[in-house]
Order: C-alpha cells, then sequence, then structure tokens
C-alpha cells in the first residue's frame, strides 16, 4: 500500500516537472514568435564603463531604424573581462562587445578569435577608412575583427597655475622633468602624483619613455610594428627601450618626483591632487575632464616630455580605445554590423572621439582636436605616433608583469635591470 | 573505532537514571531504537538489489534532490577542474591537448608559486591565531548575559556579516594615505604613518589584521557557545581548590573550548589558505608580488594571462592543501581530546 501511494507521488511529481519544462518551453516559443511578429531586433550590446554621448547616438540610430532596438549592459573594468568570457562560454554574449586590441589582454581580438567568438569583418565599408595603425590591432591574420573607434592618448596632464608658481614650464627633456621635479619640490608642490595604487597606471610613464627611446633611433619604427614588419618580441630595440623606461622611471624616484607612498595612491585621489594644486603633474589616460570637474576653475594643459630635448625623441604614446566587435554567434549578426558601420561614419565617430577626448581611429575630416591636447598637437599633425605596448605584446602576461615590476621599482623592491629582464622574458607569450 | 561510550550504552540496560557520561537516556532509548530497527530491516546494498523494497528506498529518494544539486555544483566541477589541470586548455579555444603533469610541474617550479604560498602560509597562520586569541578574549569578555553585551557581540560580530569585498574596499578607505588611519597617525604624533597597503613590508600584514577583524567575529560566536557550554560547577569546584583566574582559564576553560576551538581554527585557517577576495579589493597582489596569495594567482593564470589549464592544476593542488591541513587540525584536536 505503502509502496504505491509512494510510486503515485514520484509519478505525479515527474508529470509536474514535465509540464512546467514544456509551459517554459511553450512560453519561450511563443516569445520568440511575437519577437519575429514584431520584427524588432533587440541587439545587446556590452561596454566597459560608460562610454560618453553612446545614449545620444544609439538614439538617433533607433529613431533612423525603428526596427532595432539597442540595450546596452555597462560593466566595470574590474569585472568585464570574467563577466563577458562567462557569457561568452555560457553561449549567451552580446550581439556586439567592448574588447582590447592584439593579444595583450584576455579580452583582446587575437584571444577571442582563437575561440571563434568573433564575427570578420572585412567586408565593412569602413575598413578602408581605417588608419594602417587602427588597422594593425584589429587584423588577426588577415581577418578585420573589430572596429577601433578611437585612441586614448598617454601623456603628462600639469597645473598651469602650480608650474606658475613654481616657475617652471612643461619640460622638454627628461633633464628638464628632473628639475621640475625639483623647483616643484621646493615650494611645496610634489611634483608628481601618480595614483600607483592603479595597476596599469604603473607602466605608463616607464612606457612614455620606451616609445619615445624607440622612436629616437627609429622613426620608422612603429609605422613597422603596425605593418607587422617587426614584432615586440623579436624587437633588440624595443628590449632596449622597455630597459630604458624602467631606468628613468626608477631615476624619478630617486629624484624624489612622487608623492610619498604613490603604491597606495588611487588615481582619482591623483587628479584630484593635480586639480586642486597640491601636485604639479601626473602621467594619466585622457581624462581631462575629471580635473575640470575637481576644480572648475583650473586651468591644466598636457605634454610629452620627450628624452634629449630633441623634437626627434618625442612620440606621442596612443592607445586604441573603445574597440568593437560583434558575436559570430549572434542571431543579428547583420543588424550589429549595420550599427558598427552607423558608428564608424564621420559624424558619428567625430562626436563620440571628441566627447571621450580621443583621437578617431577612422577618418573624420576637419576634426578639431580636443582642447586638452593644444599642446601635443604638433605632434599628432607630425604623425609622431607610438603606441601603448599592450595592444603589440603576443600574450597578456607582458602588461600584468610589467606593473608588478613598476610597482617594485617604485618601492625600492627591484632594480631596473631586474624589472626589464622580468618583463622581456613575457614578449614571446 | 567505536567509542568507549558507545560500548557502554550497549552493555547497558534502557534505564531512566542519568548515565554516568551525562547524557540524557532519552537520547540512549532514541540509539537503540534505531539500532534495532537497523538490525531488523534488510542490508542496505540487499535492498537496493531488491528494487529498493524497504523502508531505506524513500530515504535514498529522499536524498535524490540534494545529490543532484551535490553532483552538479560539487562534484562535476571537481571532477572538471582535475581533467582541464592535465590540458593546456586556454579558456576560451574549443580544442585542447592532454599535457600530463606539464601544468602540475610548472606549478610546484615558479618562483612566482613559491612566493605566493609563503604569502599564503604567513597569512594562514596570521588569521588563525589573530581571529582565535582575539575572538577568544571578546568571547571571555563578553560572556555575560547583560543587554550591553549583547550588543557589543552584536557589534563585534557585524564585520563577518560583510562580504570580504566590500571590507576590503572600506579598508583600502581607511588605510589610504589620507585616509582616518593616517590623520589619527598624525593626531597622535607618532612620525610618519606607515605605508600599509603601499609598501611591499606592510601590505600583508594590513591585509591578515583585515581578515582578523572579519573571523574573529566567527571565532568570537563559536568560543562563546563552547563558554556557555561549560558547567559554572567545575569553576566553582576549581575556586574552591584555589584556582586562580588564570589557573582557571589554562585548567578549566580552554580544555574544554578544545571543541570550539577545532571548528574555529579549521574555519580562520581554511579562509588564510583561500585568501582572496580581500586581496583583490586592496592591492590585487601588489605592491609588486608582496600579496600575492595562491587563490589570486589561481585568479590571474585562469582569468587574466588566459592560462586555464595551469590555473586549474593550481586549484587541485590548493585543494589537496586546504583538504590535508583541515583533516590533519581535527586529528589533532580530536587525538588531544581522547587523551582528555
Amino acid at each position: 500500500m505503502q509502496k504505491k501511494s509512494t510510486k503515485k507521488g514520484t509519478y505525479r511529481s515527474g508529470a509536474y516537472v514535465l509540464a512546467l519544462a514544456a509551459s517554459t518551453l511553450l512560453a519561450s516559443t511563443l516569445g520568440s514568435v511575437s519577437a519575429g511578429a514584431s520584427t524588432t531586433v533587440n541587439l545587446k550590446m556590452t561596454t566597459v564603463g560608460t562610454e560618453p554621448g553612446l545614449t545620444q547616438v544609439i538614439s538617433n540610430y533607433e529613431k533612423a531604424h525603428p526596427g532595432v532596438r539597442i540595450t546596452v549592459t555597462a560593466i566595470p573594468s574590474n569585472n568585464y573581462q570574467s563577466t563577458l568570457l562567462t557569457e561568452l562560454r555560457g553561449g549567451n554574449g552580446p550581439d556586439i562587445m567592448f574588447v582590447w586590441g592584439g593579444y595583450g589582454n584576455p579580452m583582446a581580438v587575437g584571444e577571442l578569435a582563437s575561440a571563434g567568438y568573433l564575427a570578420r569583418l572585412n567586408n565593412q565599408p569602413w575598413v578602408p577608412t581605417l588608419s594602417s595603425t587602427g588597422k594593425s590591432v584589429v587584423d588577426i591574420n588577415g581577418a578585420v575583427l573589430a572596429l577601433p573607434m578611437n585612441y586614448e592618448v598617454v601623456s603628462f596632464f600639469y597645473n598651469k597655475m602650480a608650474f606658475q608658481k613654481a616657475h617652471v614650464t612643461p619640460p622638454a627633456s627628461f633633464a628638464q622633468l628632473v628639475g621640475d621635479c625639483a623647483a616643484l619640490n621646493k615650494v611645496g608642490i610634489t611634483p608628481i602624483d601618480e595614483g600607483n595604487e592603479v595597476g596599469y597606471i604603473n607602466t605608463l610613464i616607464p612606457a612614455i619613455f620606451a616609445d619615445d627611446y624607440v622612436y629616437w633611433k627609429d622613426p620608422t619604427f612603429y609605422q613597422s610594428l603596425a605593418a607587422g614588419k617587426v614584432s615586440l618580441a623579436n624587437s633588440a630595440l624595443w628590449r632596449q627601450g622597455i630597459k630604458v623606461g624602467n631606468e628613468d622611471y626608477a631615476q624619478l624616484f630617486k629624484d624624489h618626483c612622487f608623492e610619498p607612498n604613490s603604491t597606495a595612491t588611487t588615481d582619482t585621489e591623483s587628479v584630484a591632487a593635480v586639480a586642486s594644486g597640491h601636485a604639479g603633474m601626473n602621467a594619466m589616460l585622457t581624462e581631462f575632464e575629471d580635473y575640470h570637474a575637481d576644480n572648475p576653475k583650473g586651468s591644466f594643459g598636457s605634454f610629452e616630455p620627450g628624452l634629449t630635448g630633441s623634437p626627434k625623441s618625442v612620440v606621442l604614446t596612443m592607445d586604441p580605445s573603445f574597440l568593437l566587435a560583434v558575436n559570430a554567434h549572434s542571431h543579428y549578426e547583420t543588424q550589429a554590423e549595420a550599427f558598427l558601420s552607423y558608428l564608424a561614419q564621420p559624424v558619428q565617430a567625430g562626436y563620440l572621439s571628441r566627447l571621450s577626448e580621443d583621437i578617431p581611429s577612422v577618418r573624420v575630416n576637419g576634426f578639431r582636436m580636443p582642447q586638452l591636447f593644444q599642446g601635443l598637437s604638433s605632434l599628432i599633425n607630425k604623425d609622431q605616433e607610438g603606441y601603448y605596448f599592450s595592444s603589440y605584446s603576443k600574450s597578456p602576461q607582458t602588461k600584468t608583469v610589467w606593473i608588478a615590476e613598476a610597482e617594485d621599482i617604485a618601492t625600492g623592491t627591484a632594480t631596473p635591470q631586474q624589472a626589464t629582464a622580468a618583463v622581456v622574458k613575457t614578449l614571446n607569450g | 573505532m567505536r567509542s568507549p561510550t558507545a560500548r557502554q550504552d550497549e552493555a547497558k540496560p534502557v534505564r531512566v537514571e542519568p548515565t554516568s557520561t551525562g547524557r540524557s537516556p532519552v537520547v540512549g532509548i532514541g540509539l537503540r531504537r534505531v539500532r534495532d530497527a537497523a538490525r531488523t530491516s534488510v542490508h542496505p546494498r540487499r535492498a537496493l538489489r531488491n528494487g529498493g523494497a524497504t523502508a531505506q528506498r524513500p530515504g535514498f529518494r529522499l536524498a535524490l534532490p540534494g545529490l543532484g544539486l551535490y553532483s552538479v555544483f560539487v562534484a562535476y566541477p571537481a571532477v572538471a577542474t582535475a581533467y582541464y589541470a592535465f590540458t593546456n586548455w586556454n579558456g576560451l579555444a574549443q580544442h585542447w591537448h592532454f599535457v600530463g603533469l606539464k601544468n602540475f610541474v610548472s606549478v610546484l617550479s615558479s618562483g612566482l608559486e613559491r612566493t605566493a604560498f609563503t604569502n599564503t602560509l604567513e597569512a594562514t597562520v596570521g588569521i588563525a591565531l589573530g581571529a582565535n586569541i582575539l575572538g577568544l578574549a571578546i568571547a571571555l569578555l563578553l560572556q555575560k548575559r547583560s543587554r550591553f553585551n549583547y550588543v557589543l557581540r552584536l557589534l563585534w560580530f557585524l564585520p563577518a556579516a560583510l562580504p570580504s569585498i566590500v571590507a576590503g574596499y572600506i579598508w583600502t578607505f581607511i588605510y589610504s594615505p589620507s585616509g582616518p588611519l593616517d590623520k589619527v597617525w598624525v593626531l597622535l604624533h607618532l612620525g610618519a604613518a606607515p605605508g600599509f597597503l603601499g609598501s611591499p613590508n606592510e601590505a600583508l600584514p594590513s591585509i591578515i589584521a583585515i581578515a582578523i577583524w572579519q573571523v574573529s567575529g566567527y571565532a568570537m560566536v563559536l568560543l562563546l557557545a563552547g563558554l556557555q557550554a561549560i558547567d559554572e560547577q567545575l569553576h566553582e569546584a576549581a575556586r574552591v581548590d584555589g584556582a586562580g583566574v588564570l589557573q582557571r582559564l589554562r585548567f578549566v576553560t580552554l580544555p574544554l573550548l578544545r571543541p570550539a576551538f577545532a571548528v574555529s581554527f579549521v574555519f580562520s585557517t581554511v579562509t588564510g589558505l583561500l585568501l582572496f577576495d580581500v586581496v583583490v579589493a586592496t592591492t590585487n597582489g601588489g605592491p609588486g608580488y608582496a600579496t600575492e596569495t595562491l587563490a589570486t594567482q589561481l585568479y590571474k593564470q585562469s582569468f587574466e594571462y588566459n592560462n586555464f589549464g595551469w590555473g586549474m592544476a593550481m586549484g587541485v593542488l590548493m585543494g589537496i592543501l586546504v583538504l590535508g591541513v583541515s583533516a590533519a587540525m581535527l586529528w589533532i584536536f580530536n587525538r588531544k581530546e581522547a587523551r582528555a
């Protein structure tokens, strides 16, 4: 008797489970049908943080294309890679996603291409308009896998009032930078407040000087790199550049250029210190609006110090930013590609670049440089452009190791030679 | 091996008087019934072979949802982790190759892993000792029942209720160069404030302090429960025998707290061995490699370097380490208890 009732109970439970599964299946099928019936395509887009102006551009696009809705999910940079990789692995990735260039990041196009996650975009109308630099970071073995919207500039930002107080001008050489440090220290201003608690920021100053050195020795180096004629892994010049970058960075610490305990200072604190005039300068990616937000009445400028004082030893370090790729497994691949083509048009590209204070990767005639680049515009106009190394390194490890080694230089735990050896070891992937 | 207590129960007839072990006689009756029921029923394995037509089958059925969940969320990931540890999978590609023990050899021979291992070991010892000593001190101070003590207990336990990542962010602010701790340091004229999270020498101790702050709440609750289970008459007897406060602590309280300490020590040790969230929120392993732990290395290798097979090998080794240390600690505590 007992046995009978248990079995009955089991069958009943089984029937409930089946009914639930069937109703779920039915609901999802009906959902798809109704979505199809209204012919509205819902594109999912994932970005790192909020991209200024993107909401407006999407709104314009949706008005012009009533059948398309674009939902943007902005994920903080700390969680972006793990979140998106999990979604992609689970077959639930967005239709359009933010990616990094080259191979130097877990979510770089080169890494994602190996898993077949990215759609090939070679036939898109914007591909011929890409600069060679822009193309070089998204072209993996002849396949263009992302649209590089713009470039961030890695440069020094300074507080004009603080410099005036110390009677210094933006340095034109490394020696002059060291001299400015002494002058700023004398009037009680921290020369460089560098927010070294944030990993990648540690690498900005060494990378700037490494780029300057390489460009000084071979002005065609970055063109060759973009064209794939040289690689960071095989270049003795680049290895020497890393060494020079690390040595100069260590020298700046010896000359008391940085705030005390710089590895515990965040980028926000660092920008606030320069904005308020407690510090004279720092090296950052383009974030001029943050300085103004902290001190609306402040006056700020930007500069690239260079190595020797000769204009030939100055190169502008740039980093491709806001690269967008299309999920190869998207049901709406065509619609996603159409939206990227819309973004790549000069009006949209110029608008987004201006708002994010970046330089567009696609050709935008008459693009006015943001105000902060006034000190750098001559370099941009002369094509004196170098690249932040991570898009061209063959392994995500290079960036992480350089971050840790630069921190060790900052705290005196490693010599520049030891740091260089550790970074060079990662170059071959 | 059966315990002496069990043998005693078996020999005695069921009686209503209190047993010499102090256990409730009702428990004795319950155990006896269960044992008798087990003797009269069919052997479980045979029962399953016969289609489970006995009392065991509903039990097995009832366990099925739990077993299902366990298989999906515990057993499968564990087996998959072990499987990928022997491959060169990068976490992305659809194909991978078996590489034998290469990942394990690489983990064990890596200099960085030695640093991570040393840091993890230091953190584990620091957290286990710190949290339990502090937890015991607080438990002793707050063991008397009063409203004021209830509030204080709650306040001390509060950090344990915080997610570690949140605790990490809170302390990043407290430790920051312009943070409250720095200001207090200056106010007290203690000289230049330490670098805390920014200094390679002070970052790990600073993180250990955060973990102690969190884990000591658990330790306090466990030890408080242990303290309250100690019969007051034992203290009274010791007092009559002329034992002072310290002697009573040493010869009465601490030995009787051993079971509570066993749980608390295992918990705090495992927290130390798996230290991750607080490190990620505060230093992410830096400055340099000063606060790299085994768990942060596992994460970095798997998700930042796309070196999944390597990370999984690390995971397997960590699992063995945690199991081994936990088992060893329980064995030590149990052995001492048996001797006592």
